[in-house]
């Protein structure tokens, strides 16, 4: 059995959770309102969520691993997106994330270890003019190298700095 | 009915035929990977895919319903084509291992590129490597193998109700496994083994042992409890190395018990030799010496006016039970002799069902005082299929039950030792009388027992007694069973204990085992005779069994191994397993089945129908010439027609000991119970030893902690044990695990399976 700890954010969860009881249909929505909360499923919610809908942990897990939205690690401060589009492509993108994931000493998808960036893939976003094109936050960077990806992302750490 | 022609081959079938069934009807082969007759169609791995006239693309067979008029070819170019390139696909990340691969000679994938394949690879591409997990000591998974066709998700989701195992992640890197555990171990996994049809899931106990082309399968039954599943024992070099479960029947699936619980067969520890005792030594000796040595001193026993009694486990044959009880009453005139070695005083009865699929088919179910998971494993997965679809409802009266409870629409979880006051609660209210008094002190609320008896009426029940009732248990349950129409299936310890009575090994005079052990105490029996069972193991009052067997004059024990029981013998004889003695046995539903001789018996190892003929030959007097167990065979079917009344038990039973602090119940782990389960390795390896668990609130309230080291006393003796929290035992009460040959925990047990315990935490 699974006991959540007091804490503000855990008694959110579990106040949403026990309302669908036994209801396996509710899994998406549990799932979602949990990441809400905490940004990311940590194991002993996902367990919580199986032992509260009555279903094996096994299965939580198995639709959190199947949809991209759902997360198991937390999220960094800033999401790095670097566009794989056909256009970034072309111009190489994907120098870009292996330039930036090499750097950050993460994986795609993973976050570094200060929790400060998540690199993660999107497919376009729509700015091909500019290609290769990566999203940070909210900011788009165009026309990247890798070095020049990797000057704009040493930049937030100098942002902070001063 | 539609009529479709299949390969030049018309058939009319029933609406709803998927286009597989209908070629399997008149005989054509269709490639299936996904596809199982006993799961549900899940259409996943395209291997099935035939081209129907008119339509613009190939269908899948095993998920698609056939359409009247329709022509379906199953052979054509595009079907062969697309037959190609699945396999090719799949062989993309397949190692190419079958040299090393365990399943290599029965692996479906193996066959089907032989058969439909074509020997080119045209993509050149490094394969997913995972790394290979050793899932405990029954199984391996190797996630490189896995075609992805997720038989094993859907039989732990489908039979079992939803396991650890599932699928994760998506497309082509989808994995499949455990979520939680390292050490994968749920009762029924031999069947997700099985049902892969590639090595992806392996057995660790078979692995690297031998080829599967090697082994000589022999058709038997299992030994382990009286579903009496059949199995098919693949023997080479003498040695039983792997049990498959070909045939289906009675059920298409077995549980682990049947499946790996055969390493005692072949365990380096078996005693081949009879051994005779020389003061505090054994000596090896010949057969025929130590039959003339155990003939002589009984004879000598019954002329100087003693008795002689026989106990014999009730895991035997047909065979053996009547030679041994021929000889026990014609030959030495005694009239002490029993099978119930796992205690209880309840004789085997007519069941009103005669099969799984008559089980499988009520409306609602009422299993009383049995953890059936645990015991008649196979039986609780067709109680659980009718659940599980929502056909039938299951109402339970169980103390800690392990399985049924996710399937019950009410779990009724007394106290240890109260499961038949709730039952006569629940007979009580059905009969509208006063009950609330009855369930005082029983931890089960008034409500769900009325909600039990109000679905008991709304259905037609089957209903089902478990091993731990009393007779008076028993009376109770025909009670509510006559009040509802029903009779009951009373289930028995062992897996032949119907054929054991029906040979009429008991005795007369209505005895139990607990006044033949306490006849030996007084004295007045002087000889005794074991039959492969360690009385210490599984007889619940280890006290009494000491005293018993220290005030014999003579004990002859017939085992495998040097149990604890064999310590006390004056002389051992070797006895054979169930793999190399063929006879008859007695299913739960009194159906006679036919276990067969795998392979010769090992060096001196004999059963117990040879060991009561010789016997009776060095006494003077043989019981007849029966050269193989074939001769025997008649005899039993002869006895086996015939109508046996069982004495009447009624008031034998002692109240259950429960003073001390807490009740508790002593029941087998799963992989302990069945025969000489403490010597098969993987078994042993799973439940090291034994362990206390409570519920995890009530073991809060204590003060303990999961993992917790503690001391149970019941009588001033301590046992230090384990303690783990378990949701299934019942608040204030305990579960104690028992059927440990090396750990004397029936010392604890007075008779019954339940008893008040101490508990409090060790020191460090």
């Amino acid at each position: 059995m699974v006991k959540l700890p007091d804490t503000p954010e855990h008694n959110r969860v579990k106040e949403f959770v026990s309302q669908f009881r036994g209801d396996k249909g509710s899994l998406i929505k549990a799932l979602h309102f949990s990441q809400g909360v905490f940004g990311y499923l940590p194991p002993e919610i996902i367990e919580y969520i199986a032992q509260e809908l009555e279903i094996p942990a096994s299965h939580v897990y198995g639709v959190v691993s199947f949809y991209n939205f759902f997360r198991t690690e937390p999220m960094g401060e800033y999401e790095i997106r670097v566009c794989l589009g056909t256009a970034c492509h072309v111009k190489g993108s994907k120098e870009v994330l292996e330039t930036l994931c090499r750097k950050l000493g993460i994986k795609i998808g993973g976050t570094t270890k200060d929790g400060k960036f998540t690199v993660s893939t999107v497919r376009c976003v729509g700015a091909c003019p500019l290609a290769p094109v990566m999203v940070i936050g909210k900011e788009v960077y165009g026309r990247l190298s890798p070095q020049k990806a990797w000057n704009i992302v040493r930049g937030y750490y100098e942002e902070e700095r001063t | 009915m539609p009529k479709v022609v299949i390969d030049g081959i018309e058939i009319e079938v029933p609406p709803g035929t998927t286009i597989l069934n209908a070629a399997q009807r008149v005989g054509v082969e269709i490639p299936v990977f996904c596809y199982h007759p006993y799961l549900k169609p899940a259409g996943i791995c395209r291997m099935c895919l035939v081209e129907v006239e008119g339509m613009p693309r190939l269908l899948p067979a095993c998920i698609t319903e056939v359409q009247d008029g329709w022509e379906i070819y199953t052979n054509s170019d595009r079907v062969k084509d697309a037959r190609e390139w699945l396999l090719e696909f799949v062989l993309v990340n397949h190692p190419l291992e079958c040299p090393i691969c365990d399943e290599a000679g029965e692996c479906e994938l193996q066959n089907f590129v032989f058969k439909f394949g074509e020997p080119r690879k045209r993509l050149y591409d490094e394969p997913f490597k995972y790394p290979t997990r050793y899932l405990g000591p029954l199984i391996v998974h190797q996630m490189n193998r896995c075609v992805l066709c997720r038989r094993c998700v859907r039989f732990s989701d489908e039979a079992m109700g939803g396991t650890d195992w599932g699928v994760y992640e998506r497309g082509y890197r989808t994995i499949v496994g455990p979520y939680e555990r390292d050490v994968f171990a749920q009762k029924y996994t031999f069947n997700m083994e099985a049902l892969c049809p590639v090595g992806a899931i392996t057995s660790n106990i078979y692995r690297y042992k031998t080829r599967i082309w090697k082994l000589d399968f022999t058709n038997s039954v299992c030994a382990h409890c009286e579903v009496g599943c059949w199995l098919d024992l693949g023997e080479r070099d003498g040695q039983l190395l792997k049990v498959l479960h070909r045939r289906g029947y009675p059920s298409p699936w077995i549980c682990d018990k049947g499946g790996y619980g055969f390493e005692y067969v072949n365990h380096s520890e078996r005693i081949t030799v009879p051994l005779r005792r020389e003061g505090n030594r054994l000596r090896g000796v010949t057969t025929d010496e130590a039959l003339e040595f155990v003939a002589g001193r009984l004879k000598g026993l019954v002329e100087s006016g003693g008795k002689v009694a026989a106990l014999v486990s009730p895991h035997l044959t047909c065979e053996d039970y009547l030679l041994m009880g021929s000889f026990m009453k014609e030959v030495v005139g005694s009239d002490y002799l029993d099978y119930r070695l796992y205690g209880g005083n309840t004789y085997p009865e007519r069941p009103a069902v005669d099969s799984l699929e008559g089980v499988e088919k009520a409306e609602a179910y009422l299993v009383v005082g049995e953890d059936l998971s645990v015991h008649h494993p196979v039986l609780a997965l067709s109680v659980a299929k009718g659940c599980k679809e929502g056909r039938a409802s299951l109402y339970l009266i169980v103390t800690g039950d392990s399985f049924l409870f996710k399937f019950a629409a009410e779990h009724a979880n007394p106290l240890p030792g109260k499961e038949e006051k709730v039952l006569e609660a629940l007979a009580s209210v059905l009969g509208g009388k006063d009950y609330a008094s009855l369930l005082e002190g029983t931890e089960v609320s008034e409500d769900t027992l009325k909600a039990m008896a109000q679905g008991l009426q709304e259905k037609k029940p089957l209903i089902i007694g478990g091993s731990r009732l009393t007779p008076e248990g028993r009376v109770l349950l025909k009670g509510v069973g006559e009040r509802l129409g029903i009779t009951p299936l009373f289930l028995d310890w062992g897996s032949n204990s119907k054929g054991a009575f029906q040979m009429g090994f008991w005795s007369p005079g209505g005895e139990s085992v607990e006044d033949i052990l306490n006849k030996c105490v007084s004295g007045e029996i002087k000889g005794l005779f074991v039959s492969s069972m360690d009385l210490f193991r599984d007889y619940p009052n280890g006290t009494l069994v000491k005293e018993a067997l220290s005030n014999l004059d003579f004990l002859v024990v017939h085992d495998m191994f040097f149990t604890e029981t064999v310590a006390y013998s004056d002389c051992y004889l070797p006895a054979t397993s169930f793999a190399e003695d063929g006879g008859t046995v007695v299913n739960m539903f009194w159906e006679a089945k036919k276990r067969n001789r795998a392979f010769k018996p090992k060096d001196e190892s004999m059963p117990l129908w040879q060991v009561a003929l010789g016997l009776s030959r060095k006494w003077g007097r043989p019981l007849g010439d029966f050269g193989t167990v074939e001769d025997v065979t008649p005899l039993v079917r002869e006895r086996l027609s015939q109508v046996v009344e069982a004495p009447s038990t009624l008031g034998g039973v002692k109240a259950a000991h429960l003073k001390g602090d807490i009740p508790a119940l002593f029941e087998y782990p799963f992989y302990r119970a069945g025969m000489r389960t403490d010597f098969c390795n993987a078994f042993v390896q799973l439940v090291p030893e034994p362990y206390v668990t409570l519920n995890p609130e009530y073991g809060d309230e204590l003060g303990f902690k999961n993992g917790d080291i503690v001391i149970m006393e019941v009588d001033g003796n301590q046992f230090r044990m384990k303690l783990f929290f378990r949701d299934e035992v019942p608040r204030g009460g305990a579960i104690v695990s028992r059927g440990f040959s090396d750990f004397p925990i029936t010392r604890a047990l007075k008779g019954l399976w339940y008893r008040g315990i101490e508990l409090r935490a060790a020191k460090e």
